[in-house]
């Protein structure tokens, strides 16, 4: 299979996520910088992906896009077959709150919220905050082993802990799609290992899609797929596997 | 180096238009209140002076005798007793009068212009003659003359002929001669001025051969002269006494001290938040860049380098809205202005002011105020934010629980400050400034103890809450709200105190004037029992004018009235237990009263029963609440008076409660009074007629009317209708006087919410700059736009909620202060404290419509800002 010069999935299946053409432009008074230049992208259902780039290079501009957060200049974002562009804020907002789990660098956590609470917040948002899934929520909590801390505000955690709480988050209502945008650029190595199989085993365990983005190469072995953001287009790297 | 920096403070403050217009505008507001207020007042006080100048001129002392006046012999003998300064002496007849159609009232000052020029610039430095000529005012009689703007004013012209009503009927003279002002302020004087000579005056006012009053110029030592010179002629002049001509002025002053104390503390609360806001507002943009400063810090910039530029920053921002509070507080000025004249109007007596005049020290006051606010208020924040070391400057949420955990320390604080407010308070003393600065500690105090009740309020209502938004299953969101006030207490904690005092100060104005309110109709209901009052024809201020004694005939004479009881009323000097003489005179009542009449004198100090007997019988008198409070007297006590009789000592036998007048009122039989005091014929101010129980007062009233028309119309000359108004009139109009004289603190009231209300606004456009990341955050986990803007609008009710509900002591609390010690103090009056539920539900509707207000633009623009965005800033 060539995978070279398309970005094309040979999968037969439909993809989840999709960038047809798509052009980001960013204008500041005047100062016109195109960061995405026409570029196409499909994600497979399960798959995992690495966005790896410099800085600057696009990579969260990418995410946002494909999270709805923000939105293309031209071309289409695909979630799930949906054309995002044509969805109103409050769709978008919805579709996230269902479907899409997030974990960013730092400031994940709502710092008026205990542990607990943050994790309990999608659930509630999603309208299910039943018990049962708030057990589930404890459960998840545990796997990341921060189970004793459910009462404590953010501040009083070190960075690692706040990352597995966000993981956590992210993952609590059952997302089919998680976006990580460089999730231990602010921990130390040992730390970010830890965070980083923490990831890896909670995906292994539900085969959900992941798209992270990062500019450090180690990190990017966790992937199935890198794919290359560099001068405003994609560019798969070419012993990266494909489901 | 320097010029870098400042432009990077110039820039900040650039980048944040909104904040920085904010503070500026929160200076701004709080400097014009009390530059508005000082203006207004001291305008007021100018019109004073002036009334009081116009007719006083350069003289220095005055003679004056008993209610009656002084006999013109007496001048005469003065004039020519040959001493030094017998010269420089004139007889002056004043009184008010009225022409054409009655509505227009003038002061009559009857001269003698060939005395004048030796004694007062009138006619020279001040008057220029327009035309006519001022000697023909002593030739010709009847004749005037008038400042040439009223003469045209009134369309009359040298030669032409007016019809002139006083006490004594109605008249024509023709005026002689136009006086032309000047200058401004001699314009304003002559404004509602008609000068005639000495016998004219006496003539139209009907009081031939007496004069009111002998003005003096006099040096040093002459006063002691013409004191000795008066002794000599102690016999036939016992009662006459000269004064220096300040002491009348000082009278005035006594006056209006009070009702502008009042004034003033209202402005002093409103510049308090105004200070709270510029604190809070300057230690935000100083806070906000704490990562900044230490960055600033870290590359080598001196501590001393940060604080100065911190300090200058305040001082231009300061300086600039100060500048503008200025401008704002002249136009706030013509506003209150005419409220202040009108309340003093209708309290003391007319004045005339149309414009502000420009008071340097009220200005200087304001920009001392503005300026040094704000210095003040940047010091605290600057000195933090540059002793801290740089790494701890970029942590937030340590701040936040810095903030948190220095409330208890501030609520100790605070509750020292209010233990000595209590402690000033018990201090036995009648000092006004001590009551005022008790009450300012202890809202001072208060204040400081917010912040924790804040953070108390907020762990008691996240549980609450939780459990409320639980019900449409967001109890998370719910709990953050409720969690977020405390969590963002160095942002909101001042704003939520300027808020707390500003609704605080409102509901306790309001809580006393209600009180007021309710005592006055009260003590109406007691002293307005008459079923129908006759008194003459109002005239805006001057000497009351007097029925004469066919009146009370004509009235006693109809059909169903059942009794009568009469007022006179006059001034009599008191001589202090000293032998010193007081400046303030006392005002006298005559009344004539029976047994039923008696009621309306509500007794509040000595033993009723005998009571009347012994008044009507001629044993002593009654004074009023404010007359016994402000001369330190009570039952058993004498007064000493300056009667016609010579000096007479009065035992008071009982203290009644009365809210006409803060000066108080001594009150005789008039039999009594009339033993001492002259009294041409038997004169009264106003007559109440009690009737029959079946009499209906309306057929009365139309009665009483056409029968007093048919006397009039038989002497049309004579004295003017004299005026009817039923029980129920009086009353009305009574409460209409009072709701006006404090429809001016209503304004004030909303000045002061309204600088709150830019607190508010301004902490919360300020958490809007720091919560970006976390709504951000927020919005990318499923939050919709709506959802945002719920939550902080939420948070907004909370924080409204919690500054209405501590404001409830507070402004109770400020309300017992001001009925229970500021009243006394000032007036003298006992007012019945009442807090009617109603003004704690509006005080805590005020406090939440004002924080849900402020929030409306802060969470619209919280929940439209791009999550994108948000997430891009670290
Ligand atoms: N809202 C915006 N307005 C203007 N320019 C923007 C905006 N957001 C991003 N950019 C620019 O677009 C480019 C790509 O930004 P982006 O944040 O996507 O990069 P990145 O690959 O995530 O970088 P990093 O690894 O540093 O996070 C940058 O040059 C950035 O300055
Ligand atoms: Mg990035």
């Amino acid at each position: 299979m060539n995978h070279s010069s398309t970005l094309d999935t040979s999968s037969h299946q439909q993809p989840i996520l999709s960038l047809q053409a798509v052009t980001k432009i960013y204008d500041e008074g005047g100062s016109r910088q195109t960061v995405l230049d026409s570029v196409d992208l499909q994600i497979a259902a399960g798959e995992r992906l690495v966005l790896l780039g410099r800085s600057g290079s696009g990579k969260s501009t990418l995410l946002n896009l494909l999270s709805g957060i923000d939105l293309a200049t031209s071309g289409s974002v695909r979630f799930e077959g949906a054309d995002l562009a044509r969805l109103s804020e409050r769709e978008r907002t919805l579709l996230r709150r269902m479907r899409v789990g997030f974990v960013f660098q730092f400031f994940n956590l709502i710092p008026t919220l205990t542990v607990e609470e943050n994790l309990l917040l999608p659930l509630e948002l999603a309208g299910r905050s039943t018990t049962r899934e708030s057990k589930r929520a404890l459960e998840l909590l545990d796997r990341v082993g921060l189970a004793g801390r459910r009462g404590s505000f953010p501040d009083v955690l070190s960075g690692g802990e706040q990352q597995r709480v966000a993981i956590a988050r992210a993952l609590v209502h059952d997302p089919v799609v998680l976006l990580a945008d460089e999730p231990t650029g602010n921990l130390d190595e040992e730390t970010a290992e830890g965070v980083l199989t923490l990831l890896q085993e909670t995906l292994a365990a539900t085969g959900k899609t992941l798209v992270m983005a990062t500019h450090s190469r180690t990190v990017a072995g966790l992937g199935d797929r890198i794919v290359r953001v560099h001068g405003g287009k994609l560019e798969t790297e070419p012993n990266s596997v494909t489901l | 180096m320097t010029r870098i920096l400042r432009r990077t403070f110039l820039r900040h403050l650039l980048r944040h238009p909104w904040q920085t217009g904010l503070t500026g505008l929160g200076v701004a507001l709080a400097v014009s209140i009390v530059v508005g207020i000082d203006l207004a007042n001291a305008s007021a006080e100018r019109a004073f002076d002036l009334a009081i100048e116009a007719v006083a001129g350069r003289t220095t002392h005055e003679v004056i005798g008993g209610p009656d006046g002084l006999n013109e012999s007496l001048y005469t003998e003065l004039r020519s007793s040959g001493e030094p300064w017998a010269r420089r002496s004139a007889p002056v007849v004043e009184g008010r009068i009225s022409i054409g159609d009655a509505r227009r009232s003038l002061r009559l000052l009857g001269l003698d212009p060939f005395a004048e020029p030796a004694l007062r610039d009138l006619g020279a430095d001040v008057f220029s003659v327009d035309d006519g000529a001022l000697g023909d005012l002593l030739v010709e009689p009847r004749t005037v003359a008038l400042a040439a703007s009223l003469a045209d004013e009134l369309g009359v012209d040298v030669g032409d002929s007016l019809e002139v009503t006083t006490a004594n009927g109605t008249a024509v003279v023709r005026l002689v001669s136009r006086i032309r002002p000047r200058d401004e302020l001699a314009r304003r004087a002559a404004r509602d001025l008609l000068v005639a000579d000495v016998a004219t005056a006496q003539e139209l006012l009907g009081q031939v051969g007496r004069l009111d009053r002998i003005d003096l110029r006099l040096v040093d030592g002459e006063a002691d002269a013409i004191r000795s010179w008066l002794s000599e002629r102690s016999g036939s002049v016992e009662g006459i006494e000269i004064r220096p001509v300040a002491a009348r002025s000082g009278a005035l002053d006594q006056m209006t001290r009070a009702f502008r104390l009042n004034l003033e503390a209202l402005s002093l609360l409103a510049l308090l938040v105004g200070v709270f806001l510029v604190h809070n507002t300057l230690t935000f943009s100083v806070v906000r860049r704490r990562p900044l400063l230490g960055r600033l810090r870290a590359l080598g910039v001196q501590r001393r380098e940060l604080l100065s530029l911190v300090l200058l920053e305040g001082a231009v921002l300061g300086g600039i809205a100060t500048a503008v509070g200025l401008v704002l507080g002249l136009v706030l000025a013509e506003g209150l202005l005419g409220l202040v004249v009108r309340t003093i109007n209708d309290l003391y007596f007319a004045v005339e002011v149309q414009n502000v005049s420009i008071d340097l020290r009220a200005l200087a006051k304001g920009g001392l105020l503005g300026v040094g606010g704000s210095l003040l208020a940047a010091l605290a924040p600057a000195r933090e934010a540059t002793t801290s070391p740089p790494r701890w400057a970029l942590l937030r949420s340590q701040f936040e629980q810095r903030t948190l955990r220095s409330a208890p320390r501030l609520a100790a604080a605070g509750l020292l400050l209010c233990l000595l407010a209590s402690a000033l308070l018990a201090w036995p003393s009648r000092s006004l400034p001590i009551a005022f600065a008790a009450i300012f500690v202890f809202v001072l105090g208060f204040a400081g103890l917010v912040p924790a009740a804040t953070v108390a309020a907020s762990h008691l209502a996240t549980p609450l809450m939780g459990r409320g938004a639980g019900l449409v299953g967001q109890k998370i969101l719910g709990r953050m709200a409720a969690r977020g006030v405390a969590g963002s207490l160095s942002r909101t904690g001042v704003a939520m105190a300027a808020l707390t005092l500003a609704v605080a100060t409102t509901l306790g104005v309001q809580v006393m004037i209600l009180s007021f309110r309710a005592t006055l109709v009260d003590w109406l209901e007691t002293t307005l029992q008459a079923d129908v009052y006759v008194a003459a024809q109002l005239r805006s201020g001057g000497p009351a004018q007097t029925l004469g004694a066919h009146w009370t005939r004509v009235v006693s004479d109809l059909p169903g009235v059942e009794s009568v009881v009469s007022q006179y009323r006059t001034q009599a000097l008191v001589q202090r237990a000293d032998g010193t003489l007081d400046p303030i005179p006392a005002r006298l009542a005559a009344t004539r009263v029976d047994r039923r009449g008696f009621d309306i004198f509500r007794i509040l100090e000595g033993d009723e029963r005998g009571l009347y007997e012994q008044f009507a019988s001629g044993h002593g008198v009654l004074v009023s609440e404010p007359f016994a409070y402000h001369r330190d007297l009570g039952v058993g006590d004498t007064i000493r008076l300056m009667a016609d009789d010579g000096v007479g000592d009065f035992p008071i036998l009982a203290v009644y409660s009365d809210y006409a007048t803060d000066r108080g009122i001594v009150t005789f039989h008039r039999d009594h009074f009339e033993q001492h005091f002259r009294v041409a014929g038997e004169r009264n101010h106003s007559l109440g007629l009690f009737l029959a129980s079946d009499r209906n007062i309306d057929d009365f009233v139309d009665d009483l009317e056409r029968r007093l028309e048919e006397v009039h119309s038989d002497r049309p000359n004579h004295e003017p209708l004299p005026r009817v108004v039923a029980n129920a009139e009086l009353k009305r109009l009574s409460l209409e006087i009072f709701d006006r004289t404090f429809a001016i603190t209503g304004v004030l009231r909303l000045l002061a919410i309204g600088v709150a209300f830019l607190g508010v606004l301004s902490a919360l456009m300020a958490l809007q700059l720091e919560r970006a990341r976390e709504l951000g955050v927020l919005r990318a986990t499923g939050l919709t736009p709506g959802q945002v803007w719920g939550l902080v609008t939420l948070q907004t009710g909370v924080m409204g909620s919690i500054a209405g509900l501590l404001s409830l002591p507070l402004g109770a609390a400020l309300a017992a202060l001001l009925v229970h010690v500021i009243n006394k103090r000032s007036f003298g009056w006992t007012l019945a404290y009442q807090l009617p539920p109603m003004a704690l539900v509006q005080a805590l509707g005020l406090a939440l419509v004002a924080a849900l207000l402020a929030g409306l633009y802060p969470a619209w623009k919280m929940s439209r800002s791009s999550p994108a965005l948000a997430l891009r800033e670290e």
